[in-house]
Protein backbone atom coordinates (compact mmCIF):
# COMPACT_ATOMS: atom_id res chain seq x y z
CA UNK A 1 0.00 0.00 0.00
CA UNK A 2 1.66 3.25 -1.06
CA UNK A 3 2.06 5.62 1.86
CA UNK A 4 0.64 8.47 -0.19
CA UNK A 5 -2.66 6.73 -0.79
CA UNK A 6 -3.36 6.48 2.90
CA UNK A 7 -2.39 10.12 3.33
CA UNK A 8 -4.43 11.48 0.44
CA UNK A 9 -7.59 11.83 2.53
CA UNK A 10 -6.02 14.59 4.66
CA UNK A 11 -6.55 17.30 2.04
CA UNK A 12 -10.13 16.13 1.58
CA UNK A 13 -10.74 16.45 5.32
CA UNK A 14 -9.33 20.00 5.20
CA UNK A 15 -11.62 20.95 2.32
CA UNK A 16 -14.62 19.38 4.04
CA UNK A 17 -13.80 21.38 7.17
CA UNK A 18 -13.82 24.52 5.00
CA UNK A 19 -17.22 23.54 3.58
CA UNK A 20 -18.62 23.08 7.09
CA UNK A 21 -17.13 26.40 8.25
CA UNK A 22 -18.51 28.28 5.27
CA UNK A 23 -21.91 26.68 5.76
CA UNK A 24 -21.95 27.53 9.46
CA UNK A 25 -20.93 31.17 9.01
CA UNK A 26 -22.83 31.84 5.80
CA UNK A 27 -25.79 29.91 7.19
CA UNK A 28 -26.27 32.69 9.69
CA UNK A 29 -26.40 35.24 6.87
CA UNK A 30 -28.86 33.02 5.00
CA UNK A 31 -31.03 32.80 8.12
CA UNK A 32 -31.02 36.60 8.27
CA UNK A 33 -31.92 36.76 4.59
CA UNK A 34 -34.77 34.28 4.99
CA UNK A 35 -36.10 35.85 8.18
CA UNK A 36 -36.05 39.20 6.36
CA UNK A 37 -38.32 37.77 3.65
CA UNK A 38 -35.59 37.37 0.98
CA UNK A 39 -35.72 41.04 0.01
CA UNK A 40 -34.25 41.56 -3.45
CA UNK A 41 -31.76 44.17 -2.23
CA UNK A 42 -30.58 41.91 0.59
CA UNK A 43 -30.08 39.01 -1.82
CA UNK A 44 -28.08 41.22 -4.19
CA UNK A 45 -25.98 42.45 -1.26
CA UNK A 46 -25.36 38.85 -0.18
CA UNK A 47 -24.08 37.90 -3.63
CA UNK A 48 -22.05 41.09 -4.02
CA UNK A 49 -20.38 40.58 -0.66
CA UNK A 50 -19.59 36.93 -1.44
CA UNK A 51 -18.19 37.77 -4.86
CA UNK A 52 -16.14 40.71 -3.58
CA UNK A 53 -14.74 38.37 -0.93
CA UNK A 54 -13.78 35.54 -3.26
CA UNK A 55 -13.47 36.66 -6.87
CA UNK A 56 -10.74 39.37 -6.92
CA UNK A 57 -8.06 37.16 -5.40
CA UNK A 58 -9.22 34.13 -7.36
CA UNK A 59 -8.87 35.95 -10.68
CA UNK A 60 -5.50 37.42 -9.67
CA UNK A 61 -4.22 33.93 -8.78
CA UNK A 62 -5.74 32.40 -11.90
CA UNK A 63 -3.95 34.97 -14.07
CA UNK A 64 -0.70 34.23 -12.21
CA UNK A 65 -1.16 30.47 -12.62
CA UNK A 66 -1.89 30.81 -16.36
CA UNK A 67 1.20 33.00 -16.76
CA UNK A 68 3.41 30.56 -14.86
CA UNK A 69 2.17 27.24 -16.22
CA UNK A 70 1.12 28.29 -19.72
CA UNK A 71 -2.01 26.17 -19.22
CA UNK A 72 -5.12 27.99 -20.41
CA UNK A 73 -8.66 26.74 -19.93
CA UNK A 74 -11.53 29.16 -20.51
CA UNK A 75 -13.77 27.24 -18.12
CA UNK A 76 -11.64 28.38 -15.19
CA UNK A 77 -12.65 32.01 -15.81
CA UNK A 78 -16.32 31.09 -15.40
CA UNK A 79 -16.09 28.52 -12.57
CA UNK A 80 -16.97 25.72 -14.99
CA UNK A 81 -13.67 23.83 -14.75
CA UNK A 82 -15.11 21.06 -12.57
CA UNK A 83 -17.35 19.89 -15.41
CA UNK A 84 -14.23 18.93 -17.41
CA UNK A 85 -11.78 18.08 -14.69
CA UNK A 86 -10.10 15.63 -17.08
CA UNK A 87 -8.62 18.56 -19.04
CA UNK A 88 -5.42 20.41 -18.01
CA UNK A 89 -6.21 23.22 -15.57
CA UNK A 90 -4.07 26.19 -14.57
CA UNK A 91 -5.33 26.16 -10.94
CA UNK A 92 -6.74 22.70 -10.13
CA UNK A 93 -6.92 23.40 -6.38
CA UNK A 94 -9.84 25.75 -7.14
CA UNK A 95 -12.19 22.75 -7.53
CA UNK A 96 -13.51 23.28 -4.01
CA UNK A 97 -14.03 27.01 -4.56
CA UNK A 98 -16.22 26.08 -7.54
CA UNK A 99 -18.38 24.00 -5.18
CA UNK A 100 -18.77 26.95 -2.81
CA UNK A 101 -19.51 29.44 -5.60
CA UNK A 102 -22.29 27.19 -6.90
CA UNK A 103 -23.67 26.96 -3.38
CA UNK A 104 -23.55 30.77 -2.91
CA UNK A 105 -25.35 31.27 -6.22
CA UNK A 106 -28.02 28.59 -6.03
CA UNK A 107 -28.86 28.36 -2.34
CA UNK A 108 -30.47 31.84 -2.03
CA UNK A 109 -32.42 31.17 -5.24
CA UNK A 110 -33.73 27.89 -3.82
CA UNK A 111 -34.57 29.65 -0.57
CA UNK A 112 -36.41 32.40 -2.44
CA UNK A 113 -38.34 29.85 -4.53
CA UNK A 114 -39.24 27.83 -1.41
CA UNK A 115 -40.56 30.89 0.39
CA UNK A 116 -42.51 31.95 -2.69
CA UNK A 117 -44.08 28.52 -2.97
CA UNK A 118 -44.74 28.11 0.76
CA UNK A 119 -44.76 31.53 2.48
CA UNK A 120 -46.34 30.07 5.60
CA UNK A 121 -43.23 28.03 6.21
CA UNK A 122 -41.41 31.08 7.56
CA UNK A 123 -37.78 32.00 6.92
CA UNK A 124 -36.14 29.87 9.55
CA UNK A 125 -37.96 26.66 8.66
CA UNK A 126 -37.41 27.36 4.96
CA UNK A 127 -33.64 27.36 5.61
CA UNK A 128 -33.93 23.96 7.30
CA UNK A 129 -36.17 22.63 4.52
CA UNK A 130 -33.84 23.77 1.72
CA UNK A 131 -30.75 22.45 3.53
CA UNK A 132 -32.22 19.04 4.32
CA UNK A 133 -33.74 18.86 0.84
CA UNK A 134 -30.35 19.51 -0.75
CA UNK A 135 -28.67 16.94 1.51
CA UNK A 136 -31.21 14.25 0.64
CA UNK A 137 -31.38 15.03 -3.09
CA UNK A 138 -27.63 15.38 -3.63
CA UNK A 139 -26.86 12.18 -1.73
CA UNK A 140 -29.54 10.33 -3.71
CA UNK A 141 -28.15 11.75 -6.97
CA UNK A 142 -24.58 10.75 -6.08
CA UNK A 143 -25.64 7.23 -5.11
CA UNK A 144 -27.64 6.92 -8.34
CA UNK A 145 -24.74 8.15 -10.48
CA UNK A 146 -22.33 5.70 -8.84
CA UNK A 147 -24.78 2.78 -8.75
CA UNK A 148 -25.85 3.02 -12.37
CA UNK A 149 -22.41 4.18 -13.57
CA UNK A 150 -23.92 7.27 -15.23
CA UNK A 151 -21.32 8.39 -17.78
CA UNK A 152 -20.49 11.80 -16.28
CA UNK A 153 -16.90 13.02 -16.55
CA UNK A 154 -15.52 13.24 -13.00
CA UNK A 155 -18.80 12.99 -11.04
CA UNK A 156 -16.87 13.62 -7.82
CA UNK A 157 -16.11 17.11 -9.08
CA UNK A 158 -19.56 17.96 -10.41
CA UNK A 159 -20.76 21.01 -8.44
CA UNK A 160 -24.42 20.26 -9.18
CA UNK A 161 -24.07 16.85 -7.54
CA UNK A 162 -22.46 18.55 -4.56
CA UNK A 163 -24.75 21.53 -4.00
CA UNK A 164 -25.14 20.20 -0.46
CA UNK A 165 -21.45 20.86 0.30
CA UNK A 166 -22.17 23.74 2.70
CA UNK A 167 -25.70 22.67 3.70
CA UNK A 168 -24.43 20.61 6.68
CA UNK A 169 -22.91 23.71 8.23
CA UNK A 170 -26.13 25.64 7.52
CA UNK A 171 -28.07 23.01 9.48
CA UNK A 172 -25.64 23.54 12.37
CA UNK A 173 -26.20 27.31 12.14
CA UNK A 174 -29.95 26.74 12.07
CA UNK A 175 -29.79 24.54 15.19
CA UNK A 176 -27.79 27.17 17.06
CA UNK A 177 -30.37 29.82 16.27
CA UNK A 178 -33.56 27.79 16.46
CA UNK A 179 -32.73 26.35 19.86
CA UNK A 180 -31.61 28.99 22.38
CA UNK A 181 -30.24 26.27 24.65
CA UNK A 182 -28.12 24.75 21.85
CA UNK A 183 -24.81 26.52 22.65
CA UNK A 184 -24.97 25.55 26.33
CA UNK A 185 -26.14 22.04 25.47
CA UNK A 186 -23.34 21.66 22.92
CA UNK A 187 -20.81 22.92 25.41
CA UNK A 188 -21.91 20.28 27.93
CA UNK A 189 -21.79 17.47 25.38
CA UNK A 190 -18.62 18.62 23.59
CA UNK A 191 -16.24 16.49 25.74
CA UNK A 192 -17.64 13.34 24.09
CA UNK A 193 -19.22 14.80 20.95
CA UNK A 194 -16.07 16.51 19.65
CA UNK A 195 -13.84 13.38 19.91
CA UNK A 196 -16.62 11.34 18.27
CA UNK A 197 -16.83 13.80 15.36
CA UNK A 198 -13.03 13.84 14.98
CA UNK A 199 -13.00 10.02 14.99
CA UNK A 200 -15.69 10.08 12.32
CA UNK A 201 -13.45 12.22 10.10
CA UNK A 202 -10.39 10.08 10.91
CA UNK A 203 -12.38 7.00 9.90
CA UNK A 204 -12.33 8.44 6.38
CA UNK A 205 -8.54 8.04 6.40
CA UNK A 206 -8.78 4.50 7.70
CA UNK A 207 -11.30 3.58 5.01
CA UNK A 208 -9.13 5.19 2.33
CA UNK A 209 -6.44 2.71 3.28
CA UNK A 210 -8.68 -0.28 3.92
CA UNK A 211 -11.00 -0.10 0.91
CA UNK A 212 -8.37 -0.68 -1.80
CA UNK A 213 -7.05 -3.76 0.02
CA UNK A 214 -7.67 -6.94 -1.99
CA UNK A 215 -11.13 -8.35 -1.41
CA UNK A 216 -12.50 -5.52 0.75
CA UNK A 217 -14.30 -3.63 -2.01
CA UNK A 218 -15.74 -6.90 -3.33
CA UNK A 219 -16.93 -7.90 0.15
CA UNK A 220 -18.71 -4.55 0.46
CA UNK A 221 -20.06 -4.99 -3.09
CA UNK A 222 -18.27 -1.87 -4.23
CA UNK A 223 -17.53 -2.15 -7.94
CA UNK A 224 -15.20 0.75 -8.47
CA UNK A 225 -14.68 1.72 -4.85
CA UNK A 226 -13.50 5.27 -5.56
CA UNK A 227 -16.73 6.38 -7.21
CA UNK A 228 -18.97 4.68 -4.71
CA UNK A 229 -16.97 5.65 -1.68
CA UNK A 230 -17.23 9.34 -2.46
CA UNK A 231 -21.02 9.11 -2.31
CA UNK A 232 -20.69 8.13 1.34
CA UNK A 233 -17.79 10.31 2.44
CA UNK A 234 -19.42 13.45 0.99
CA UNK A 235 -22.16 12.88 3.55
CA UNK A 236 -20.63 11.72 6.77
CA UNK A 237 -17.27 13.45 6.66
CA UNK A 238 -18.84 16.90 6.08
CA UNK A 239 -21.53 16.06 8.65
CA UNK A 240 -18.74 15.24 11.13
CA UNK A 241 -17.02 18.53 10.29
CA UNK A 242 -20.33 20.37 10.79
CA UNK A 243 -20.32 19.02 14.36
CA UNK A 244 -16.65 19.88 14.91
CA UNK A 245 -17.04 23.54 13.88
CA UNK A 246 -19.71 24.67 16.41
CA UNK A 247 -18.19 22.38 19.06
CA UNK A 248 -14.86 24.18 18.72
CA UNK A 249 -16.67 27.52 18.75
CA UNK A 250 -18.43 26.84 22.05
CA UNK A 251 -15.59 25.04 23.82
CA UNK A 252 -12.76 27.34 22.73
CA UNK A 253 -14.25 30.85 22.49
CA UNK A 254 -10.88 32.25 23.54
CA UNK A 255 -7.47 30.62 23.19
CA UNK A 256 -4.20 31.27 25.04
CA UNK A 257 -2.55 34.38 23.60
CA UNK A 258 0.20 32.71 21.52
CA UNK A 259 -2.10 30.12 19.98
CA UNK A 260 -4.72 32.80 19.35
CA UNK A 261 -2.23 34.86 17.36
CA UNK A 262 -1.09 31.92 15.23
CA UNK A 263 -4.63 30.62 14.65
CA UNK A 264 -5.88 34.15 13.92
CA UNK A 265 -3.07 34.80 11.44
CA UNK A 266 -3.55 31.47 9.63
CA UNK A 267 -7.29 32.05 9.63
CA UNK A 268 -6.96 35.54 8.11
CA UNK A 269 -4.60 34.38 5.36
CA UNK A 270 -6.30 31.00 4.82
CA UNK A 271 -8.07 31.92 1.58
CA UNK A 272 -4.93 33.46 0.08
CA UNK A 273 -2.88 30.48 1.28
CA UNK A 274 -5.35 28.06 -0.26
CA UNK A 275 -5.10 29.77 -3.65
CA UNK A 276 -1.40 30.58 -3.73
CA UNK A 277 0.34 27.50 -2.36
CA UNK A 278 0.02 25.34 -5.48
CA UNK A 279 1.31 28.24 -7.61
CA UNK A 280 4.31 28.49 -5.27
CA UNK A 281 4.78 24.72 -5.61
CA UNK A 282 5.02 25.08 -9.39
CA UNK A 283 7.38 28.04 -9.07
CA UNK A 284 9.67 26.16 -6.68
CA UNK A 285 9.72 23.13 -8.99
CA UNK A 286 10.91 25.37 -11.83
CA UNK A 287 13.45 27.18 -9.64
CA UNK A 288 16.95 25.80 -8.88
CA UNK A 289 15.93 25.47 -5.21
CA UNK A 290 13.56 22.70 -6.27
CA UNK A 291 16.51 20.57 -7.37
CA UNK A 292 17.97 20.31 -3.86
CA UNK A 293 15.77 17.46 -2.75
CA UNK A 294 12.07 17.12 -1.90
CA UNK A 295 12.33 18.16 1.75
CA UNK A 296 14.04 21.46 0.97
CA UNK A 297 11.55 22.09 -1.82
CA UNK A 298 8.70 21.40 0.62
CA UNK A 299 10.07 23.73 3.29
CA UNK A 300 10.76 26.46 0.70
CA UNK A 301 7.22 26.07 -0.64
CA UNK A 302 5.75 26.32 2.85
CA UNK A 303 7.78 29.40 3.83
CA UNK A 304 7.20 31.18 0.52
CA UNK A 305 3.49 30.33 0.57
CA UNK A 306 3.08 31.83 4.05
CA UNK A 307 4.92 34.99 2.98
CA UNK A 308 3.03 35.28 -0.31
CA UNK A 309 -0.35 34.67 1.34
CA UNK A 310 0.33 37.32 4.00
CA UNK A 311 1.39 39.80 1.31
CA UNK A 312 -1.68 39.03 -0.81
CA UNK A 313 -3.94 39.39 2.20
CA UNK A 314 -2.53 42.81 3.06
CA UNK A 315 -2.24 44.21 -0.47
CA UNK A 316 -5.32 42.76 -2.17
CA UNK A 317 -7.81 41.25 0.28
CA UNK A 318 -7.81 43.86 3.02
CA UNK A 319 -8.27 46.92 0.76
CA UNK A 320 -11.03 45.23 -1.23
CA UNK A 321 -12.78 44.06 1.94
CA UNK A 322 -12.57 47.58 3.34
CA UNK A 323 -14.18 48.95 0.18
CA UNK A 324 -16.78 46.17 0.26
CA UNK A 325 -17.71 46.90 3.86
CA UNK A 326 -17.98 50.60 3.04
CA UNK A 327 -20.15 50.32 -0.06
CA UNK A 328 -21.97 47.02 0.51
CA UNK A 329 -22.33 46.81 4.27
CA UNK A 330 -23.50 43.59 5.84
CA UNK A 331 -26.62 43.61 7.93
CA UNK A 332 -24.93 42.96 11.25
CA UNK A 333 -21.46 43.62 12.56
CA UNK A 334 -21.29 40.09 13.98
CA UNK A 335 -21.26 38.71 10.46
CA UNK A 336 -18.32 40.76 9.33
CA UNK A 337 -15.97 37.80 9.66
CA UNK A 338 -13.72 36.98 6.76
CA UNK A 339 -15.48 33.78 5.85
CA UNK B 1 -22.01 30.10 27.51
CA UNK B 2 -25.22 31.15 25.89
CA UNK B 3 -26.39 33.35 23.07
CA UNK B 4 -24.83 33.71 19.66
CA UNK B 5 -21.39 32.67 18.64
CA UNK B 6 -19.45 35.62 17.30
CA UNK B 7 -17.71 35.08 13.97
CA UNK B 8 -14.58 36.43 15.64
CA UNK B 9 -14.49 33.36 17.81
CA UNK B 10 -11.11 31.74 18.52
CA UNK B 11 -12.56 28.25 18.05
CA UNK B 12 -13.69 29.18 14.54
CA UNK B 13 -10.27 30.66 13.81
CA UNK B 14 -8.70 27.43 15.03
CA UNK B 15 -11.00 25.36 12.80
CA UNK B 16 -10.07 27.50 9.79
CA UNK B 17 -6.37 27.23 10.63
CA UNK B 18 -6.68 23.45 10.96
CA UNK B 19 -8.50 23.25 7.64
CA UNK B 20 -5.80 25.12 5.71
CA UNK B 21 -3.03 23.16 7.47
CA UNK B 22 -4.67 19.89 6.39
CA UNK B 23 -4.88 21.09 2.78
CA UNK B 24 -1.23 22.19 2.89
CA UNK B 25 -0.17 18.90 4.51
CA UNK B 26 -1.83 16.96 1.70
CA UNK B 27 -0.19 18.96 -1.06
CA UNK B 28 3.23 19.52 0.50
CA UNK B 29 3.86 16.29 2.44
CA UNK B 30 1.96 13.93 0.13
CA UNK B 31 4.56 14.21 -2.68
CA UNK B 32 7.32 13.21 -0.22
CA UNK B 33 5.85 9.71 -0.04
CA UNK B 34 8.38 7.07 -1.13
Amino acid sequence: MPWALGFGWVGGAGVYLFFALSGFLIGRMLLDLAEGGMARRAMLDFWLRRWLRTLPLYYAMLWLAVSLTGVENWRSWFFLQNFRFDLPLPLPVSWSLVMEEFFYLFYPLLLWATLRAAPRLGGRRAVLAVSLGLIVLCNAARIAVAHWSVPLPWPTMNPLLRLDCCAYGVVAAWAMRACPAAPACLRRSAPWLLPMAILLVLAQGIMTVVLPLPGVAAALQFGHWGDEWFTIECFWVIAGCAVIVPSLAVTLPSLPDGLRRIAGWLSRISYALYLVHTIVMVWVSLHPIGSHGPWLAMLATLALSLVAATALHVTIEQPILALRDRYVPGRRAVYEARV
Amino acid sequence: MSGRISSRNDGLDLARALAILLVLADHLIGPLAP
